[in-house]
């Protein structure tokens, strides 16, 4: 039991976020993109996130013993890491602008399914998620140095 | 009641608060990590009322138990530094539609709260034993 498990734990929502913001902000700077290597127009991703334990989290292993407080303790102490990115199969919107080079024969262009001020609500979401992260940590930081001061 | 002693039972309490308030900041930040987690729960641990039951075990008041691990009796010191406190889902009054139960604003009081409450019981046993450390020194004079 020590505080620096907390700073893991906000360490992986960190990375989380991280990972998550990348994916927001991909999906942004592609909102108009048409041409991809794998064919057709930019598909948006979603970022899904999963628990992740402790000892998983750590290369620490954390050895059980039944009815044990402190290892049902460790037990519920979780991190997050990102689960898997998907890919959106929503259809594309279908635009109508001849002169496009990527146009089809009616003329139409197929644009990424990408509403930006929801990818932006969703970033900020993230970036109030990272700061809250980042407190926590703040917060334990103060705690170690403060509990360093009892013997002084 | 025993008697005089160099550590004080107020000594044992803060120690085991403290203890207590390091799992508690480890169990909240668990939850602001996850705040974005499909379907986690957000839970706490409860120690106060603990820590209040053993400071009033000479009072005549009943320790109950309320867990397995529990302890009946014993002294005051043998239940401050062998209780064990509950880990509890804390319920939201917001229901995210993926099941999570994070309240950030929530958690992030708990965190600045708890965080300050360890700070400053901290400062208050640091003072415990600066006093002992002026009466072992006799004033200061060695």
């Amino acid at each position: 039991m020590d505080l620096f498990q907390a700073m893991q734990i906000s360490a992986s929502g960190l990375t989380a976020q991280r990972i998550r913001m990348n994916i927001l902000a991909s999906n942004l700077a592609n909102a108009n993109t048409t041409k991809t290597p794998e064919g057709g127009p930019f598909r948006r991703k979603d970022v899904y996130f999963q628990t992740i334990g402790l000892s998983e989290l750590s290369a620490r292993s954390y050895p059980r013993e039944a009815g044990r407080f402190e290892d049902e303790l460790d037990r519920q102490l979780q991190g997050v890491q990102v689960s898997q990115v998907v890919r959106d199969a929503r259809a594309p919107r279908l635009v109508y602008d001849p002169n496009h080079p990527d146009a089809n024969k009616d003329g139409y262009i197929a644009l990424p399914n990408i509403t930006v001020i929801s990818e932006m609500v969703s970033m900020m979401n993230s970036q109030r998620s990272f700061e809250a992260g980042v407190t926590a940590i703040n917060a334990g930081k103060s705690m170690v140095n403060k509990a360093l001061t009892i013997g002084r | 009641m025993s008697g005089p002693r160099l550590f004080s039972d107020t000594m044992y309490a803060f120690e085991r608060s403290l203890d207590f308030r390091s799992m508690r900041h480890n169990i909240v930040t668990t939850n602001i990590a996850n705040a974005d987690t499909p379907g986690f729960k957000s839970k706490d641990i409860r120690f106060e009322s603990l820590l209040q039951r053993a400071l009033d075990k000479d009072r005549g008041i009943a320790l109950a138990r309320t867990h397995v691990n529990h302890i009946e009796g014993g002294s005051r010191v043998d239940i401050l530094t062998t209780a064990e406190p509950d880990i509890v889902k804390t319920e939201s009054p917001i229901a995210s539609f993926d099941g999570n139960t994070v309240s950030v604003d929530t958690e992030m009081h708990k965190l600045t709260e708890n965080s300050l409450l360890y700070q400053s019981e901290t400062d208050v046993l640091a003072r415990l034993f600066s006093g002992l450390r002026y009466a072992v020194t006799e004033g200061g004079s060695i």
